[in-house]
C-alpha cells in the first residue's frame, strides 16, 4: 500500500515537473501569438496590391521613397513611379531569382530572391531559444484595415520590432525596427491595399528588355577584382550561400570590397581590404550583434561577418575560393 | 603798324577785302596748282581692296552668326553636365575617423537589417547607392518592357 501511495505520488510529481518545464520552455523561447504565425505561414501565399512607404534612417540620414506592389504568392512586382530617386526602376521577382531594371543604364540585374529572407530571421526569432518575447495586442488601422500588433522584445524587454498585421490574411501592413538604443531606424507602410485584386496577369511577373545589359553580382565581382585592387576571392555555392551583391566602401586612403552573400542561415559579409583589421577590436564591437573570423592572405586582410556561430564561419572560410572563374 | 591804325580809322567793306592783292594773289596760286584727277588704274585698285575687305568682312560675319549659337550650346552644355551628372553607383566614402573595424559592422548590419525593412524592395544600401533620374520614354514613344519566361 505504501509502495502504491509512494508510486502514484512519484509519478505525480514527475508529470508536474514535466509540465513546470515545458512552461518555462515556451516562455524562453516566446511563442509566438497565433497571427504571427499566421503571416509567417502565409506570407509566400499572400495575393494583393497595394502602395507602401519605406523609410531608413541611418548613418544620420533619412531615405523615404513609396512604392507600388503587385503580389501573388511567390511572384511579385515594384515599381516606383516616374519621380523620386527610384523613378523607372522595377524589380521582378518569383521564388527562383530577382530581377531589377535600372533604365538610365539601361541594365537588368539579376540576384537570388529575397522576399523570405526578410521573415527568416523572424522565423528564426520564433523557433531558436534566443530568449525573443512576443506581445499580442489590439493594433490601430493602417490602409484602411484593422490590425493586430505584435511587439517583439529582447530578454531584457528591449523593443526590436513592431508588426501591425491583417488578422484575416497574415499581411504585415506595417513593420517597424530598432536599433539597440530604442531608436526606429527602418519602417514600411502600406498607404493602400487591396487584398482581393482578381486575376493578375503573369506578364506582370516577367522582365526582360531587347539591348538591356543583364549582369549578376558576379559580373559586378569580376569587374571589381579586374583592376588588381582587389583579390578575386569568394564563397562557392556549395557553401550554402549565394552571391547578392558586390560594393567598394572608401575610408581614408583604403578601400573595401564587401560581398554580400544569401542563404537559409542569413546573410553574411565577406571583406576585403588592404592592410591589417584587428580581430579584438571587431570582437567588441560586434559582440552580441554578429561574430567575426579574420585571417590575411599576402598584405590583403579577410573578413567574414554574420550571425551564424563563429564555428560555422570557421567552416565557411575553409571554403573560400580564390582564382579565376568560378 | 600803319596800316593796322589806317584800317582802324578806316574800316574796309566786303568788297574791297575782296579785292585786296593779297586775295588775288592766293587765288592765283591756286589757279596755277595742277588738276590731279585719280587714275583709272589707282581707281581699280581701290576698288578691289574694297571688295576684297568687303568679301573678309562678310566671312567674319557668317562664322560668328554659325558659331555664337554652338558656343552657346556648349557652354549651357557643360553647365548641365557639370550639376545634373547622371549619378553612377560610386565607392561609399566612410566618415573621416571611422575606424576599419566599425565599419565592417556597420557595413554588415546595414545589408541585414536593410533587407528585413524593405525585403524585395530596395534595402539601404542600395538606396544609398543607387539613384536614377527620371528617364523614362513617353508612353506613346513605345518602349515597352519586354516579356519573357524566366
Amino acid at each position: 500500500m505504501n509502495v502504491r501511495i509512494f508510486a502514484i505520488a512519484a509519478v505525480v510529481a514527475l508529470a508536474s515537473v514535466g509540465v513546470a518545464q515545458r512552461r518555462e520552455n515556451k516562455e524562453k523561447s516566446g511563442e509566438a501569438p497565433a497571427v504571427l504565425q499566421l503571416a509567417v505561414a502565409r506570407q509566400a501565399k499572400l495575393k494583393y496590391t497595394g502602395k507602401r512607404v519605406v523609410e531608413f534612417l541611418r548613418n544620420g540620414v533619412i531615405s523615404r521613397h513609396e512604392e507600388l506592389l503587385y503580389r501573388d504568392g511567390p511572384n511579385l512586382r515594384i515599381e516606383f513611379g516616374d519621380a523620386g530617386k527610384f523613378a523607372g526602376q522595377i524589380i521582378v521577382e518569383n521564388g527562383r531569382e530577382r530581377r531589377q531594371f535600372f533604365p538610365e543604364t539601361n541594365e537588368i540585374r539579376v540576384s537570388p530572391p529575397r522576399r523570405e529572407e526578410s521573415f527568416a530571421r523572424l522565423e528564426r526569432m520564433m523557433r531558436g531559444p534566443r530568449g525573443v518575447r512576443f506581445e499580442a495586442s489590439e493594433g490601430d488601422t493602417v490602409a484602411a484595415r484593422r490590425t493586430e500588433l505584435i511587439k517583439v522584445k529582447d530578454q531584457r524587454g528591449n523593443l526590436l520590432q513592431q508588426l501591425n498585421i491583417d488578422p484575416q490574411t497574415g499581411l504585415v501592413l506595417r513593420r517597424r525596427l530598432y536599433d539597440p538604443t530604442g531608436a526606429q531606424f527602418g519602417f514600411f507602410e502600406f498607404l493602400t491595399v487591396d487584398l482581393a485584386p482578381g486575376k493578375i496577369s503573369g506578364s506582370l511577373f516577367r522582365l526582360v528588355r531587347n539591348g538591356a545589359t543583364v549582369r549578376t553580382p558576379f559580373d559586378e565581382l569580376r569587374k571589381a577584382t579586374n583592376g588588381g585592387r582587389f583579390t578575386l576571392a569568394y564563397l562557392p555555392k556549395k557553401s550554402g550561400f549565394v552571391l547578392d551583391n558586390v560594393r567598394e566602401i572608401k575610408m581614408e586612403g583604403r578601400a573595401m570590397l564587401v560581398q554580400v552573400y544569401t542563404g537559409t542561415e542569413g546573410r553574411v559579409s565577406l571583406f576585403q581590404i588592404q592592410g591589417d583589421v584587428e580581430q579584438g577590436r571587431l570582437s567588441r564591437m560586434s559582440r552580441g550583434r554578429m561574430s567575426t573570423v579574420t585571417w590575411s592572405r599576402g598584405g590583403t586582410s579577410f573578413v567574414l561577418a554574420g550571425t551564424l556561430p563563429k564555428e560555422r564561419l570557421d567552416s565557411l572560410i575553409r571554403l573560400v575560393v580564390s582564382g579565376s572563374n568560378p | 603798324m600803319n596800316q593796322q591804325n589806317h584800317q582802324q580809322n578806316n574800316p574796309m567793306s566786303i568788297d574791297d577785302k575782296l579785292n585786296h592783292p593779297s586775295q588775288a594773289w592766293v587765288q592765283n596760286m591756286v589757279n596755277k596748282l595742277p588738276d590731279e584727277t585719280p587714275s583709272l588704274a589707282w581707281r581699280s585698285q581701290l576698288n578691289e581692296r574694297i571688295r576684297l575687305e568687303a568679301k573678309r568682312r562678310a566671312r567674319k560675319r557668317f562664322w560668328t552668326f554659325a558659331l555664337s549659337p554652338a558656343a552657346g550650346l556648349a557652354t549651357v552644355s557643360a553647365l548641365v553636365a557639370l550639376v545634373w551628372m547622371p549619378r553612377t553607383p560610386q565607392a561609399e566614402s566612410v566618415a573621416t575617423g571611422s575606424s576599419v573595424e566599425s565599419a565592417i559592422v556597420r557595413a554588415h548590419q546595414d545589408e541585414v537589417l536593410g533587407v528585413d525593412v524593405a525585403g524585395s524592395s530596395v534595402s539601404y544600401t542600395e538606396s544609398a547607392r543607387f539613384a536614377s533620374r527620371v528617364e523614362l520614354p513617353h508612353p506613346d514613344e513605345g518602349s515597352l518592357i519586354e516579356l519573357e519566361s524566366l
